[in-house]
C-alpha cells in the first residue's frame, strides 16, 4: 500500500531526510483553500444555507490571502535572517542584491512520459508572490462584495463555487513552478470565465458570450501550446527554475539510471544582463560556470538548422499569441467586451483585475526568454500600442457603463504589453497591480450603480447619482482619477513611467528609435482618450439631472456596507498604491527582473561618470514625458468635464460623423467576427459535410458496392443455362487457344 | 491462467442465459451484469500484478498451448499481456458492465439474445488484446464482428440493416486482405525452418521477418504489399480518413451499449493492430509511409471536427468527433517518438472513457425525448441540472481541459507529433502538431456549440419541461466514468509507467528501419556490386565518395593492413571484429566497399556478412544482441574514412542459415576509393 502511494506521490513520501520549512509546505494551501471552498459549495450547496455558502467562499479567499501574506513575509524575513546569520559582515550588500528568498515546494510528479516531466510544484518569488497577493487580496474583497451584490440571485451557491474555482485556477497559474502548470491554470481560468460569463445561462446571448470567450481563448491557447512544445524542444524541460532537491531525489528513486541534474528554462537564460539592439547578448557574469550553458538542451535535434535565438524567438511569438487571447489584444480582443454579460463582480475580478492580466504575467515570468528576441519584443510593443489606441477610441462613444470599462481594460492591457515590449517588465507588472486596484474599484462601483439603478446599465438613463450614492460616487471618482492618470494617483505612476520608458527608448534604441517615437505618440493619444472617456463616464453617471424613469428613480439607493467596504478599501489602494513606484522602478532587480534602467545601459553595475550622465539623461526624459502625460490627462479630464458636466451633453447613440459611427460600431471588427467569420465557418463545415456524404460515402463507398452489384449482374447473364450458349463459348475458347498456339 | 479465465468468463457466463426464458428479463439483466462485473473484478490483477521493473519480461500472464497442427501450420493458443494490452483489457472489462447497465431500459426486445451477444462480444474483445498468436488474434478479431453485427442489426435504429451491413462488409473487406497477408507472412517466415519451429507467435514472426529482411530474402516490394494488406484492415477499423464513413452510420443506428463498446473498445483494435502487428512486422514500409499516415491523421482531425460541427444529430456529432479524436491517437503513434506513442495509447483509453460516457449520456436523453436532434432541445439545463453537469464534465474531458484525462493524452500526442522522429518524418513534425492542434480549437467549437444549443438559452419546447433528471442507476453508472476522467487527468503516471516497456519495445522494433532505408538504398546502389566484384545483395558498399588521394599516390603509399581479431556467434548471428590500419602517415584513406565471409573450422563458407558497423557503435549494442535477437537501433551506416596512421575498428555481422555449422574464421576484402585493395583473414 505504501509502495503504491509512493508510486503516486513521490514527493510527499520519499524525502524524510530533506528539511523543508513549514511555510514552504503551506504554499499549497494558497490554491487548495479556494478549491476546498469550491468543493463544499459544489457538493453541499443543497444542504448549507445561502449565508453559509457565501461565508465559506469568502473565508476561503480570505484565508488564502492570509497564507499568501504569511508566505510572502516569510520569504522576505527569512532572507534577512539567513543573510545576517551567514554573511554578518555583508548584510547591507546582500540585502540590496537579493531582498527576497524564493520558496519552492514540490508535491509530486504529474506527467512523466518519454523523458519529459512536469511536476506539481509551486514557486513563490517576488513576481508570483506579488501576483498572489493581488489575486487573493482583490479576490477576497470581491467575494465580500458579491455576498451583497448577488444577494437576490437564485444560484447563489453555484456562483460562489465558480468564483472559488476561479481563484484556485488563477493561483495555480501564478504559483505553478512550470509552464505546464501555468497552462493548467490558464485553461482553468478560461473555463471559469466561460462558466461565469454564461452564469445566467437561460439567456442564450449570455451563454453565447461565454462560448465566444472560450473559443477566442482557445485560439490563443493553441499558440501557447505550440510555444510550450517549442520550449520543450529547445530546453527539454518546462520548469522555470531547477526543481527543489526533493524532486531531484525522488526522480533518482523513480528512474534508473538517474537523469542528469535538472535545470529550469530560466536557469539557462537568467544570466543575460542585457541584449543590445543587434541581438547580441551580454551575460551578467563571465564566470565559466555561469555561462549560458545549453549543452543539456535538445534543441538541435528538433530544429536542426535553427539557431538557438531563432527557436526561442518562435517560442516567444507563439506564447505571445496565447497572451493575446487571454489578455484580449488585437485581433483576439473581441471576446472581452461580450464577457460583460457576466455578473459585475465577475467582470471586476476576472475581466479586469486578474485573469486578463495573466498574459502580462506570463510574458514577465518568461522575460528572460523574451529578451533573446528583440523583434518579438517589438512586435509585443506594437500589438500593445495598437490595442491601447484602438480600444481607447472605441471607449469614447460607448454608452453601456460596463462596456466603457471593458474597452478601457483592453486599452490598459495594451499599455502593459507596450511596457513589456519596451523591456520594462517590472513596470508592466506595476501597471497590472495598480490597474487591478483601480479597475476592480471602477467595476465594483459600476456594479453598485447598476444595483442601485435596478439593473440599468445605459449611462444615458443615469445622471445625478452623486447625491443618492455618495460613497459610490467618491470612490469611483478616485478610481477614475487613477485610470485617467491624474498626478499622484496610482495610475499616474504606472502609466506615466511606461510612457517615459518608451520615450527614452526612442532616444536610446538605434534600430527601432523612430518606431518608439510613433508608439509614444499613440500612447499619449490613448492616454488623452482614456482621461476623456473616464470622465465622460463620471459626468454622465453622477452629474446632471437624473434621466431614469420614475419607477427606477424611486428605488435608487446607496449599496449596503458589504459592498461599500470593498469600494473604500480599493479606493485607498487606488490612491496610494502608486507610492510603491520606487520599489518597482529603481531598486535593482526588483521582481527578479532587469529594471528599465538596466535595459538602457543607464545603470551599469559600477556607477561611474558615464552612468551619472545616463541617469541625468533619464531624468530629463522623464521630466519631458511628465509634461506631456499630465497635459494629456488633465486635458482629457477638462474636456470631458466641459462637455458632459458643464454642458450636460447626452449622446443619442445614432448619427454623428464618420468617426463617432466607426467608434460606436467598434470599427466593425466585432461585426466581422460575429457575422462573417462565424457564418463562413459554419458554411464551410456544412459544405464539408455535403462533400463527405456525396463524394466519399456515395461516390466512393457506395460506388464500390454498386459496381460490385453491376459486375455480378453482368456476369450472371453468362450463366444463362442454355446448352447452345455454353457450347458456343467452348468453341470460341478453343479457337482462341488454337490461334495463340499457332501464333507462338 | 488469468487471461484465459478472463476470455472464458463472459462466454461461460452467457451459457446459463440460453436456458432462461425471455420473459425473465430482470433475471437476465442482473445475471449478465453480474458476469460482466465479476469479469471486471477478475481483471483487476492486470493492474496490480503487472510489474514493471528492469529484468522483468515484457509479456506477463503468459500461456501457450498447442492448438492446430496440420499441413505445416503450427497454431497455438497463446495469450499474454504487456502494459498496453493489460490497459486495453482493463478498459474492456471496465466499460462492459457500464454499457450493460446503460442498456437496462433501452433494450426491450429479445433481451436474452442481446445480453448473450454482449457477453460473447466481451470474450472476443479480451481475446483480441490478449492473443500473442497471430492466428488466434485473427480469430478473435473476426469473431468480434459477429455479435456487433447482430447488436446493430437487431437492436438498432430504423436504418439498422444498412448500417450493420456496411459495417461488416467494410471491415471484412479489410480483414480478408489481411488474412491473405497473414498466411503469406507465415509461410514466408516458416520456409526453411525445421519442423515444429515455425510459429504464428507475433514476436517470433516479427523477429523472423527481420532476419529474412537482413538476409535479403524479403524484398521491399513484398514488404510493402503485406504492409498495405494489414494497414488497410486496421485503417478501416480505426477508422482513418477517408475510410470513416461506416462509423457514423454504425454509431447512429447502434443501440446505446453497442455505441459505447464500438467507440470505446472496437475502434481501439485498429490502433492496437498498427502498434502490435504492422510496425513490428514491416518496419521499413511503416517508416516509409508514416509521414503519409500522419498527414492522413491531421486531415482526419480537421475534417472530423468540421463534420462534427455540421451535424444535426447529437450522436452523429459524437461519432464524427471520434474520427478527430482517433486522428490524434494515431498521430501520436505514427510520430515514432516515445512520448507520442505513449500519448496516443493514453488517448485511446481516454477516448474509450469520455466518448463512451458521451454515448451513454446521449442514450439517456434519447430514452427520455425519443429524439437526438439538437434543435429539438435547447435550454434543458434548468430541467435536468445533474444531467447537464455530467454532460459538461464529459465535454470538458473531450475537449482536453487540463486536469481531465483528455488533456494528458492530447498534450502528449501532439507533443510527440511535434518531436516526431526526424529520421522518419524529417522536419514535418512541427506541421503535424500545428495543424493537428487545430483540433484543440475545433473540438472546443463543436462541443461547446452543442452544449450551448442543447442546454443553454430559453427552454424552447414545452414538452421538454417534463424531462426527468438522472435516476440513481444512471448516475451510478456515470460516476465511475467521471471519476476515471479526473483520476487519469491528475495521476497519469501509473498508466504511463505500465505502458512504458511496451512502448520502448515498439520503438525498438520500429527503429529497425534506422538501418533500413539507408542499407536498402546502399545495397541497391548501381555499380557498387561490380566495383567490389561480389554477388549482389551480399555486399556492404559504402556511399560514393571522392577518393582522398589519387591512385598514383596511393600506389606509392604503404598498403592498408586488415586483420580479423575475433569471430563470435551470437544467437543466429555471427560477428567478426575487423581492424583496418592505415600505415600512411600523411594521407587518409577511404574505403568504398567491404566484403566479409564467415567460414567454419574446416574453411567451409557459411555465409557472407550482411551488415557492418563502426565498432564503437556496435559495442553499445552487443549486450542487446544477447537478449534481443534482432539488431539494435543506434547503429547507423559504417564510417569509411581512416585517418593518417590510424586504425579503424569495425564489426561485420552475418546471419547464419538454420542448421549451419559453428563459425570460426572470417575473410575480409576491402576496396579503397583510390583503387587499391586489401585483404585480411583470421583469427
Amino acid at each position: 500500500m505504501l509502495d503504491q502511494l509512493r508510486d503516486l506521490f513521490p514527493g510527499w513520501l520519499a524525502r524524510p531526510d530533506h528539511y523543508h520549512t513549514w511555510y514552504e509546505q503551506m504554499l499549497c494551501l494558497i490554491p487548495l483553500l479556494p478549491l476546498l471552498g469550491f468543493l463544499i459549495n459544489a457538493f453541499a450547496r443543497k444542504t448549507i444555507s445561502r449565508g453559509a455558502s457565501g461565508a465559506v467562499a469568502t473565508l476561503a479567499a480570505a484565508m488564502a490571502f492570509g497564507v499568501a501574506l504569511l508566505c510572502y513575509m516569510a520569504c522576505a524575513i527569512d532572507s534577512q535572517v539567513a543573510t545576517v546569520g551567514k554573511y554578518a559582515g555583508m548584510v547591507q550588500e546582500h540585502l540590496q542584491s537579493r531582498p527576497f528568498q524564493p520558496m519552492h515546494a514540490f508535491y509530486g510528479t504529474w506527467l512523466d512520459v518519454g523523458g519529459f516531466r512536469a511536476n506539481f510544484g509551486l514557486y513563490m518569488d517576488e513576481l508570483s508572490g506579488l501576483m498572489t497577493l493581488v489575486v487573493t487580496g482583490v479576490g477576497t474583497l470581491i467575494h465580500l462584495y458579491s455576498t451583497g451584490y448577488m444577494g437576490h440571485d437564485k444560484s447563489y451557491a453555484r456562483y460562489f463555487a465558480y468564483l472559488n474555482l476561479f481563484l484556485f485556477a488563477m493561483l495555480l497559474l501564478v504559483l505553478g513552478d512550470n509552464l505546464i502548470l501555468t497552462f493548467v491554470g490558464w485553461e482553468g481560468v478560461g473555463l471559469c470565465s466561460y462558466l461565469l460569463i454564461g452564469f445566467w445561462y437561460t439567456d442564450g446571448d449570455k451563454a453565447a458570450a461565454g462560448m465566444k470567450a472560450f473559443l477566442f481563448n482557445r485560439v490563443g491557447d493553441l499558440g501557447f501550446l505550440l510555444g510550450i512544445f517549442t520550449l520543450i524542444a529547445v530546453f527539454g524541460t518546462v520548469d522555470y527554475v531547477a526543481p527543489p532537491e526533493a524532486a531531484q531525489a525522488s526522480s533518482a528513486v523513480m528512474r534508473v539510471p538517474a537523469p542528469p541534474a535538472p535545470k529550469g528554462m530560466l536557469d539557462y537564460a537568467a544570466n543575460i544582463k542585457r541584449i543590445d539592439p543587434n541581438g547580441n547578448l551580454t551575460l551578467g557574469q563571465v564566470d565559466a560556470s555561469q555561462k549560458l550553458d545549453l549543452s543539456g538542451t535538445v534543441g538541435k535535434a528538433v530544429f536542426p538548422s535553427w539557431s538557438f535565438k531563432l527557436a526561442i524567438g518562435l517560442a516567444c511569438l507563439l506564447l505571445f499569441v496565447g497572451a493575446m487571447g487571454k489578455s484580449a489584444q488585437l485581433p483576439l480582443y473581441a471576446w472581452l467586451p461580450d464577457a460583460m454579460a457576466g455578473p459585475t463582480p465577475v467582470s471586476a475580478l476576472i475581466h479586469a483585475a486578474t485573469m486578463v492580466t495573466a498574459g502580462v504575467y506570463m510574458v514577465a515570468r518568461l522575460h528572460a526568454l523574451f529578451l533573446f528576441s528583440p523583434h518579438v519584443m517589438m512586435f509585443v510593443a506594437f500589438v500593445g500600442t495598437a490595442t491601447a489606441i484602438f480600444a481607447a477610441l472605441i471607449g469614447l462613444t460607448q454608452t453601456d457603463i460596463k462596456k466603457v470599462l471593458a474597452y478601457s481594460t483592453v486599452s490598459q492591457l495594451g499599455y502593459m504589453f507596450l511596457a513589456a515590449g519596451a523591456g520594462a517588465f517590472s513596470l508592466a507588472i506595476f501597471h497590472v497591480v495598480t490597474h487591478a486596484f483601480f479597475k476592480a474599484l471602477l467595476f465594483l462601483g459600476a456594479g453598485s450603480v447598476i444595483h442601485g439603478m435596478s439593473d440599468e446599465q445605459d449611462m444615458r438613463k443615469m445622471g445625478g447619482l452623486r447625491k443618492h450614492m455618495p460613497v459610490t460616487f467618491v470612490t469611483m471618482l478616485i478610481g477614475s482619477l487613477a485610470l485617467a492618470g491624474f498626478p499622484f494617483t496610482a495610475g499616474w505612476f504606472s502609466k506615466d513611467t511606461i510612457l517615459a520608458v518608451v520615450l527614452a527608448k526612442s532616444h536610446d534604441d538605434p534600430s527601432f528609435g523612430s518606431w518608439w517615437m510613433a508608439l509614444y505618440g499613440l500612447g499619449l493619444i490613448a492616454a488623452f482618450c482614456t482621461a476623456f472617456y473616464t470622465f465622460r463616464l463620471v459626468g454622465m453617471t453622477f452629474f446632471g439631472a437624473c434621466r431614469a424613469d420614475e419607477k427606477t428613480k424611486a428605488h435608487i439607493h446607496e449599496s449596503p456596507a458589504v459592498m461599500t467596504i470593498p469600494l473604500i478599501t480599493l479606493a485607498a489602494f487606488a490612491l496610494l498604491a502608486g507610492w510603491m513606484w520606487h520599489a518597482f522602478f529603481s531598486a535593482p532587480h526588483f521582481l527578479g527582473m532587469p529594471t528599465p534602467l538596466d535595459n538602457f545601459n543607464m545603470n551599469p553595475p559600477e556607477i561611474g561618470v558615464e552612468a551619472t550622465e545616463a541617469q541625468e539623461h533619464w531624468h530629463h526624459v522623464h521630466l519631458v514625458n511628465l509634461g506631456w502625460t499630465s497635459l494629456a490627462a488633465l486635458g482629457g479630464i477638462a474636456l470631458a468635464l466641459v462637455v458632459y458636466v458643464a454642458k450636460g451633453f447626452v449622446p443619442k447613440g445614432e448619427g454623428g460623423n464618420v468617426f463617432t459611427t466607426l467608434s460606436r460600431n467598434k470599427f466593425y471588427l466585432e461585426a466581422f467576427y460575429d457575422k462573417i467569420v462565424s457564418n463562413a465557418f459554419i458554411l464551410f463545415a456544412e459544405l464539408m459535410h455535403v462533400a463527405d456524404v456525396l463524394l466519399i460515402d456515395t461516390l466512393l463507398v457506395r460506388g464500390v458496392a454498386v459496381a460490385t452489384r453491376w459486375t455480378g449482374a453482368a456476369l450472371r447473364s453468362l450463366q444463362s443455362g442454355l446448352v447452345n450458349f455454353y457450347a458456343g463459348g467452348v468453341l470460341v475458347g478453343a479457337l482462341v487457344i488454337l490461334y495463340l498456339l499457332l501464333l507462338s | 491462467m488469468l487471461l484465459s479465465a478472463l476470455i472464458l468468463l463472459p462466454l461461460v457466463g452467457a451459457l446459463p442465459l440460453l436456458t432462461v426464458r425471455d420473459r425473465n428479463a430482470q433475471e437476465i439483466k442482473v445475471w449478465a451484469f453480474i458476469v460482466a462485473f465479476v469479469t471486471f473484478l477478475v481483471s483487476l490483477p492486470l493492474w496490480t500484478n503487472y510489474l514493471v521493473a528492469p529484468g522483468l519480461p515484457l509479456y506477463q500472464f503468459v500461456e501457450r498451448y498447442p492448438w492446430i497442427r496440420m499441413g505445416g501450420l503450427n497454431i497455438d493458443y497463446a495469450v499474454g499481456a504487456d502494459g498496453v494490452s493489460a490497459l486495453l483489457i482493463l478498459l474492456t472489462t471496465f466499460l462492459t458492465p457500464i454499457a450493460l447497465l446503460g442498456s437496462w431500459n433501452y433494450i426491450k426486445e429479445r433481451q436474452k439474445e442481446f445480453y448473450i451477444a454482449m457477453l460473447v462480444l466481451e470474450t472476443a474483445m479480451i481475446g483480441v488484446f490478449a492473443a500473442t498468436d497471430l492466428f488466434l488474434f485473427y480469430v478473435f478479431f473476426e469473431a468480434s464482428l459477429i455479435p456487433m453485427y447482430l447488436i446493430i442489426g437487431i437492436w438498432g435504429g430504423e436504418d439498422r440493416l444498412y448500417a450493420t451491413t456496411k459495417f461488416v462488409i467494410y471491415t471484412v473487406f479489410g480483414s480478408l486482405l489481411m488474412f491473405v497477408a497473414i498466411l503469406w507472412v507465415y509461410f514466408k517466415a516458416s520456409a526453411g525452418l525445421p519442423e515444429g519451429e515455425a510459429s504464428f507467435g507475433i514476436t517470433q514472426l516479427a523477429d523472423r521477418l527481420e532476419a529474412l529482411r537482413v538476409a535479403g530474402q524479403l524484398s521491399r516490394s513484398q514488404e510493402i504489399w503485406c504492409f498495405w494488406a494489414f494497414a488497410l484492415a486496421f485503417s478501416i477499423k480505426v477508422p482513418l480518413f477517408p475510410l470513416h464513413t461506416w462509423l457514423p452510420d454504425a454509431h447512429v443506428e447502434a443501440p446505446t451499449p453497442g455505441s459505447v463498446i464500438l467507440a470505446g473498445v472496437l475502434l481501439k483494435m485498429g490502433g492496437y493492430g498498427f502498434l502490435r502487428l504492422i510496425v513490428p512486422f514491416f518496419p521499413h514500409a511503416s517508416a516509409f509511409y508514416a509521414p503519409f499516415f500522419s498527414w492522413i491523421c491531421v486531415i482526419g482531425i480537421v475534417y472530423g471536427s468540421l463534420l462534427a460541427f455540421a451535424q444535426k444529430d447529437i450522436k452523429k456529432l459524437i461519432a464524427y468527433s471520434s474520427v478527430a479524436h482517433l486522428g490524434v491517437c494515431m498521430l501520436g503513434i505514427f510520430s515514432y517518438s516515445e512520448i507520442g506513442v505513449q500519448g496516443g495509447i493514453y488517448q485511446m483509453l481516454n477516448h474509450g472513457i469520455s466518448t463512451g460516457a458521451l454515448f451513454l449520456l446521449v442514450g439517456m436523453l434519447y430514452e427520455r425525448a425519443h429524439t437526438r436532434t439538437i434543435d429539438y432541445f435547447g435550454g434543458i439545463a434548468k430541467v435536468v441540472p445533474v444531467y447537464t453537469v455530467c454532460f459538461v464534465i464529459v465535454t470538458l474531458s473531450s475537449i482536453g481541459l487540463p486536469l481531465t484525462n483528455g488533456f494528458v493524452g492530447e498534450f502528449a500526442s501532439l507533443l510527440g507529433a511535434f518531436q516526431a522522429d526526424p529520421k522518419v518524418h524529417g522536419t514535418w513534425g512541427k506541421a503535424y502538431a500545428g495543424l493537428g492542434g487545430l483540433g484543440v480549437i475545433l473540438g472546443a467549437a463543436y462541443m461547446l456549440y452543442l452544449v450551448k444549443r442543447v442546454f443553454f438559452g430559453r427552454l424552447i419546447r414545452a414538452s421538454n419541461e417534463h424531462l426527468h433528471d438522472l435516476t440513481g442507476r444512471e448516475l451510478g453508472l456515470l460516476i465511475p466514468l467521471l471519476i476515471m476522467i479526473f483520476v487519469m487527468g491528475i495521476l497519469p503516471t501509473p498508466f504511463f509507467r505500465r505502458m512504458e516497456p511496451a512502448v520502448k519495445a515498439f520503438l525498438r522494433a520500429a527503429n529497425r528501419q534506422a538501418q533500413g532505408p539507408e542499407v536498402m538504398a546502399i545495397r541497391n546502389a548501381p555499380g557498387t556490386e561490380a566495383e567490389a566484384g561480389i554477388a549482389p545483395g551480399r555486399l556492404i558498399p559504402v556511399a560514393q565518395v571522392t577518393p582522398s588521394i589519387t591512385p598514383a599516390e596511393a600506389a606509392k603509399s604503404p598498403p592498408a593492413q586488415v586483420t580479423v581479431a575475433s569471430v563470435r556467434r551470437i544467437g543466429a548471428y555471427v560477428v567478426a571484429e575487423v581492424r583496418i590500419q592505415n600505415p600512411d602517415e600523411k594521407h587518409p584513406r577511404k574505403f568504398s566497399a567491404l566484403h566479409a565471409s564467415f567460414l567454419d573450422a574446416e574453411g567451409k563458407k557459411l555465409c557472407d556478412a550482411i551488415q557492418c558497423y563502426e565498432a564503437q557503435h556496435f559495442k553499445f549494442n552487443i549486450e542487446k544482441l544477447t537478449d534481443q535477437p534482432h539488431l539494435g537501433a543506434a547503429i547507423t551506416g559504417p564510417s569509411h574514412r581512416i585517418g593518417p596512421g590510424q586504425t579503424f575498428e569495425m564489426v561485420a555481422v552475418g546471419a547464419l542459415e538454420p542448421g549451419a555449422g559453428e563459425p570460426a574464421r572470417a575473410t575480409v576484402n576491402l576496396k579503397f576509393m583510390d583503387g587499391t585493395a586489401a585483404q585480411g583473414k583470421g583469427p
